[in-house]
């Protein structure tokens, strides 16, 4: 066994200063994952590894390279910094049958303000190193399986994570091919190919690779070398006794990952890093240091703009969670700054490398801004063909950026023309269009755009989106969401118009309603109408008035065909993009049992509709509950309702907790609660509870713009329209 | 005007109809025309109080070469008992009507209010004798009032501190008619200036006119904009003049700020006119005691405007006017709910509070009755609690408004405030700019809005300025005009300092007897049991029904003799003390 300790890192290009931090004191041989083939193999066996990640966004993207990773007997993983949000990367075992040899398991750090980590993991054999990786990961992202995105893809050439960051179900490919086998099958359903001027023909088999340009990146150069004292002894290096960085308590707030970035870059110091500016940049320095931004040569044509040239969005790591929704931080600005880029108000917040990947921790920093603005009204370099030319690389990268800050509902303002529509796609571009800074200070506005922008960003730029639509491109259909089966039960002949019509007006996944009569007939002249008129599918159950309201809901349960379940109110009111984002929601969190926090309240007796102060796009143990949606599994996991006549909600919350699920909340603007007169309710809070403390008040019923009210009647009841 | 104005008249409004919704005092949503460019139609009537005036000759040159149509205009000189009566000089305007102010009192207030009851104009517009106008003084403030009716116009003015003697009506009225009133007065050689020893120059601002600027135009002065209503040049419709009860002609200074302060409450907004120019000519009382002025007109505003609570110290006193009216109405709710919240009110930390218990006091008979088993005795209890309490009104029904107090607090018998309770809506309200704050306290099972028990604090201008809309434009309620021009808030009752009678003594702070009176509370009880029937012997007793009788009798002698005024009874007319 090769006695050497090996490293790698990944993300590190815009903080040197951090990694050189970390590496001080190891002796290893380092491996940059970002500017390596996808087929590369580090070595075969070692016998320790360390990982350094700047954040868990980077260390998801490690997870595809997983197959460059040797064999080891003790993997080091370390992650500088992450957000309070996410889990402690302790690992979660799968059912491979190295686990058995697992000898110790040691994690450290999560102290604030960075919440750095360190991760031990010590095997009685060697094991793939990458396969450890994916068990840390799934820790880190708080679930005990990963969901996979379809289809199965083959990666070839450097970078090419940026696709498929968390994938650990890809198969690295040589650049020129062909796809490797796996057992009697090919490799991938698709292969993507980092290309460059210099790449070769593709000789495999079977249909051509989808190329997309390399993500441009700054040279090594900009990577502080480790002390060539300590290189020196490289060889000298013992077994499991190897000096290891450690995660002191002196590590986090060293780390610069507290307040703000990385202090120990400063791009206005090294306009060498521009190569359109000085093209002998690295002159003089060792091979392999300083050559600029690397990227395929000005030959390069993508041929006409599309969104999909830009490498997705990992919704996983870049998305609404942790959103604060106070309007009343500073404006910053996103720049160009030496090939990549700054977000800065003032001072510098964020500082994006050249592939214009933001991070999870990147997001975090950006939350107490009350926006970003970018200028997207010069356009980038186009060739006469109408692509991008080579010197123009930047401009993939800051859509990219500003794709994310969209995704992570980070209210960007921005007018794009030519070009920039092209790469972000009109509708996203028309978003960004419509709305300016002024509205920022407008809490309730800036929030409703915020969720516009998450839900088209998401959708288009999300990793889920883009292979959807690389995959149509290509006659592959990739399965969608499924089925939606709200469950919606009442005791009110009069409310069944009211709430089939909030059902009736969901955009997006299929909904089936199961509609419960709870003590009332289905020829009841107000019901026989609503049902007629309702335009989707729907199941009608008549239940004994004297059945409990918890079994009436299981009873719906049963007969509900969809992947998912639903559970709506019949009094409430609901906004047509309600189920979308709730399933958006899902995705990016990844959570068992997603909802809406009930922060619109209408106080129907006195007339005055109340928002309340509440904490959304969070992990928590509290939804509303006509807001509950589940998947069949984890429905059936927890033993669905509780067979009671009230509180059913709040119970099927613990259940799901209890069977070790999380639940999510996420933002409360589709949705309004009426609270009626004490009698008319199994339970509800005192009216006073909703006037202690509140964010707003109206006087009257008021639903923000994305309840799309208008064309709703106000109070529902008993209107036959 | 000489012909008729150019028809460009689009932004000029019909004078009736749906009125604008200006919040707080913020008028921008009203845009008068560019003077000249529009057709007025409205009639005013200019006031002129005059009690000895060599300026008024110039005064009346001025108004005679108004811009605004003559036949719209009338002028009312009002001779406030000068010796020998004023006689109108040679150049006034068209409609010129010499009056003598009414009979049985005296100063620019009774001045002004006799004029104004003569006045036939839908406009009142005061005009104080040392002024000289420019020519669009009364256009520049008419235009206003075409667009709607709850305005108060004030015009702007600088004082002149010396000017020829020579200077004659004549001159005025060339000078006025020219536009070219500014030269008049800026010739004051600069010598003069520095014999008098000053180096200011002779035309200088006003006071107001800093405040005016800082808050751009006093569309943000909210509910402070009436402290610079300063009668000298100022406007108002007959209609809003009447509504807020006239001027007050107990008072013979500070008149102007206390009709300013009622305008306010009647829900008024103040409209400061940079385009309605004049020149004062002299200094003002104010400008050359102003000590002396200061030290008089307090006293008289302390009692009249309680919304300048610096000049209400120490705070645990009466004044005439309240800064709150408690209302509570007592409806069927025990003697003991009653008093807990009345006494809470009077223990509050606003002191200037006037509490009306509404109830069917008329109702009790002093017939012979069991007086333990009477179905009225708790009314009767609390009849005799707060008969002598001069800050309680036992009051029959409520009157509509708490007008002139700027606030009204509306709480149901049962609940009781926190010591600070009003203080702190009171700053709530005024922070944000309500118009109505409710409190919900409680939830019946009852349906409707009913079923929410609350308690509400009510501003008197809100309400005000919401009944002149919905007079005027019909259509949404009451509540609802308040929304819109100053806003309206529920809030929780116990968050905000009022507390259900049971749970307010349980959070009675302990005293350090708690427990020794605890010990002895069954010899009390014992005790109590024996007085009681004692009180009950004594009740029978003739002596007792007498007694009761003289107090009723003497309170309402009181209320004759106008020493017990009641809240509504304003002195006008006759009444003037003093």
């Amino acid at each position: 066994m090769n006695r050497e300790v090996l490293g790698c890192h990944i993300g590190f290009e815009e903080s040197p200063a951090v990694l050189a931090r970390l590496r001080d004191g190891t002796d290893a041989t380092w491996t940059d994952l970002d500017a390596v083939p996808a087929d590369h193999v580090i070595a075969e066996e070692s016998e320790r590894f360390l990982l350094l990640a700047r954040t868990p966004a980077d260390l998801r993207r490690a997870v595809p390279y997983g197959g460059m990773l040797p064999r080891v007997r003790t993997l080091t993983v370390m992650v500088a910094e992450t957000p309070p949000w996410r889990a402690a990367p302790v690992p979660v075992p799968d059912g491979a049958a190295f686990w058995r040899a697992l000898r110790e398991v040691h994690v450290s750090g999560g102290r604030p303000p960075a919440w750095a980590w360190r991760v031990e993991v010590t095997f009685g054999r060697a094991v793939p190193a990458g396969e450890v990786l994916r068990a840390v990961t799934r820790g880190l992202g708080g679930t005990a399986r990963e969901r996979l995105h379809g289809p199965v893809v083959a990666l070839a050439g450097t970078g090419t994570a940026h696709w498929r960051p968390g994938d650990p179900n890809v198969t690295p490919t040589p650049l020129s091919g062909p796809v490797p086998a796996r057992r009697d099958a090919s490799g991938g359903d698709l292969c993507l190919r980092a290309a460059s001027s210099g790449t070769p023909d593709w000789l495999g088999e079977g249909p051509a690779p989808i190329d997309r340009r390399e993500p441009a990146r700054r040279a090594a150069s900009r990577l502080v070398p480790a002390r060539p004292a300590l290189l020196a002894q490289a060889n000298l290096v013992p077994g499991p006794v190897a000096p290891v960085p450690d995660l002191g308590p002196d590590l986090g707030p060293g780390l610069g990952s507290g307040p703000g970035p990385d202090p120990g870059l400063d791009p206005g110091l090294d306009p060498g890093l521009d190569p359109g500016l000085d093209p002998g940049f690295g002159q003089g320095l060792e091979p392999g240091f300083g050559s600029g931004v690397r990227g395929p040569g000005p030959a390069t044509v993508l041929g006409p703009l599309t969104p999909d040239l830009l490498a997705p969005i990992d919704e996983r790591s870049v998305c609404p969670i942790g959103f604060l929704p106070a309007a009343d931080g500073p404006v910053a600005e996103l720049t160009a700054r030496s090939g990549a880029y700054e977000i800065a108000a003032g001072d510098v917040v964020v500082r994006v490398p050249p592939s214009g990947a933001l991070t999870d921790t990147d997001v975090s920093r950006l939350r107490g801004l009350a926006g970003v603005t970018v200028d997207l009204t010069v356009d980038p370099t186009v060739d006469p063909t109408g692509g991008l030319t080579g010197s123009a690389a930047e401009a993939l990268g800051l859509a990219r950026t500003v794709c994310g800050l969209a995704a992570a509902g980070v209210p960007v303002v921005a007018t794009p023309t030519g070009a920039w529509r092209d790469l972000l796609g009109a509708e996203l571009a028309d978003l960004l269009d419509g709305f300016s800074v002024s509205r920022l200070t407008d809490a309730l506005d800036r929030e409703q755009y915020s969720v516009r922008l998450r839900r088209l960003a998401l959708d288009l730029h999300g990793v889920e989106g883009r292979w959807r639509s690389l995959a149509a491109a290509r006659g592959l259909r990739v399965p969608g969401p499924g089925t939606v089966s709200v469950l919606l039960c009442t005791r009110r002949p009069d409310m069944v118009g009211f709430a089939l019509r909030q059902a009736g007006r969901q955009r997006g996944p299929e909904v089936e309603v199961v509609l419960t009569l709870h003590g009332f007939r289905a020829d009841h002249p107000d019901v026989a109408a609503a049902v007629a008129a309702h335009k989707g599918t729907i199941t009608v159950i008549e239940a004994d008035a004297r059945m409990v309201f918890g079994e009436a809901l299981n009873q719906a349960a049963e007969r509900a065909s969809g992947a998912w379940l639903t559970k709506m109110d019949d009094d409430d009111w609901y906004g047509p993009g309600h189920l979308s984002d709730l399933l958006l929601a899902q995705r990016y969190s990844g959570a068992d049992l997603v909802g809406s926090a009930p922060e619109f309240v209408y106080l129907e007796r006195i007339g005055v509709t109340v928002r309340r102060d509440m904490a959304t796009e969070l992990y928590t143990g509290v939804v509303a509950g006509g807001t509950m949606l589940l998947s069949r599994a984890a429905f059936d996991n927890a033993g669905g309702f509780r067979p009671i006549p009230r509180t059913v909600d709040g119970q099927l919350l613990q259940s799901v907790t209890a069977a070790g699920g999380r639940v999510y909340r996420t933002h409360g603007l589709n949705y309004i609660l009426r609270r009626r007169e004490a009698s008319g309710h199994t339970w509800q809070e005192p009216i006073n509870a909703f006037l202690r403390s509140f964010r707003r008040q109206w006087r009257g019923f008021h639903a923000n713009p994305l309840m799309e009210t208008e064309a709703l009647s106000t109070t529902g009841e008993r209107d036959k329209a | 005007m000489k012909g008729p104005m150019n028809m460009h008249d689009s932004r000029a409004r019909p004078v009736r109809g749906a009125q604008p919704l200006i919040r707080l005092n913020d008028f921008g949503v009203v845009t008068p025309p560019v003077l000249g460019a529009w057709t007025p139609s409205r009639t005013v009537s200019v006031v002129v109080p005059v009690h000895r005036s060599r300026t008024l000759p110039l005064t009346l040159a001025s108004l005679a070469a108004q811009s605004y149509p003559s036949h719209l205009m009338e002028v009312v000189v009002v001779d406030d008992g000068a010796e020998p009566p004023l006689p109108l000089p040679e150049i006034v305007p068209e409609r010129t009507r010499l009056v003598r102010s009414r009979p049985g009192g005296w100063g620019r207030a009774w001045a002004c209010q006799s004029g104004a009851d003569v006045a036939e104009g839908e406009v009142i517009h005061w005009l104080d004798a040392d002024m000289v106008l420019f020519r669009e003084q009364v256009e520049a403030q008419m235009r206003w009032h075409h667009l709607a009716d709850y305005l108060t116009v004030l015009g702007t003015f600088k004082m002149v501190a010396t000017w020829d003697p020579g200077l004659t009506p004549a001159e005025v009225h060339a000078a006025v008619s020219a536009g070219t009133t500014e030269k008049l007065f800026e010739d004051a050689s600069p010598e003069d200036a520095g014999d008098t020893g000053g180096a200011e120059s002779n035309v200088t601002d006003t006071w107001t006119s800093e405040y005016i600027e800082r808050t751009a135009g006093l569309r943000e002065a909210r509910f402070e904009a009436f402290k610079v209503h300063v009668g000298a040049s100022a406007s108002l419709p007959a209609s809003l003049l009447r509504r807020a009860g006239g001027m007050d002609t107990s008072l013979v200074l500070a008149e102007d700020t206390e009709l300013g302060y009622r305008l306010a409450q009647a829900g008024a907004v103040f409209v400061a006119d940079r385009e309605s120019r004049s020149r004062h000519l002299g200094a003002s009382t104010v400008m050359r005691r102003e000590q002396e002025v200061k030290r008089h007109n307090w006293v008289f505003l302390a009692n009249r405007v309680p919304t300048f609570r610096w000049l209400r110290k120490p705070p645990v006193r009466q004044w005439a006017v309240p800064y709150v009216e408690v209302v509570v109405e007592v409806g069927d709710a025990s003697y003991e709910q009653v008093r807990a919240t009345v006494d809470g009110f009077l223990r509050g930390s606003v002191a200037d509070v006037r509490i009306a218990v509404a109830g069917p006091w008329s109702a009790l008979r002093d017939g012979r009755r069991a007086p333990l088993d009477d179905p009225t005795v708790d009314l009767r209890l609390v009849h005799e609690l707060y008969t002598h309490e001069r800050r309680v009104e036992l009051v029959e029904s409520v009157a509509e408004s708490a007008f002139p107090a700027p606030f009204r607090f509306a709480c149901p018998p049962g609940w009781v405030p926190a010591a600070d309770c009003l203080t702190r809506l009171v700053r709530l309200a005024d922070d944000n700019g309500y118009g109505l704050v409710s409190l919900a306290l409680a939830e019946r099972s009852d349906t409707g809005a009913g079923g929410v028990v609350a308690a509400r604090l009510e501003r008197t201008a809100a309400f005000g300025r919401a009944g002149l809309l919905a007079e005027r434009g019909g259509g949404p309620e009451l509540e609802d005009l308040v929304e819109a021009t100053f806003g309206t808030q529920w809030l929780d009752g116990e968050t905000w300092g009022l507390l259900p009678m049971e749970r307010a003594e349980e959070k009675k702070p302990a005293k350090a007897s708690a427990k020794a009176s605890a010990k002895t509370s069954a010899k009390a009880k014992r005790r109590k049991r024996k007085r009681t029937r004692l009180r009950a012997v004594l009740a029978r007793t003739p002596a007792r029904g007498l007694y009761r009788f003289l107090s009723r009798a003497a309170r309402r002698a009181l209320t004759v003799a106008g020493i017990r005024r009641s809240r509504h009874s304003r002195s006008r007319g006759g009444s003037r003390p003093g």
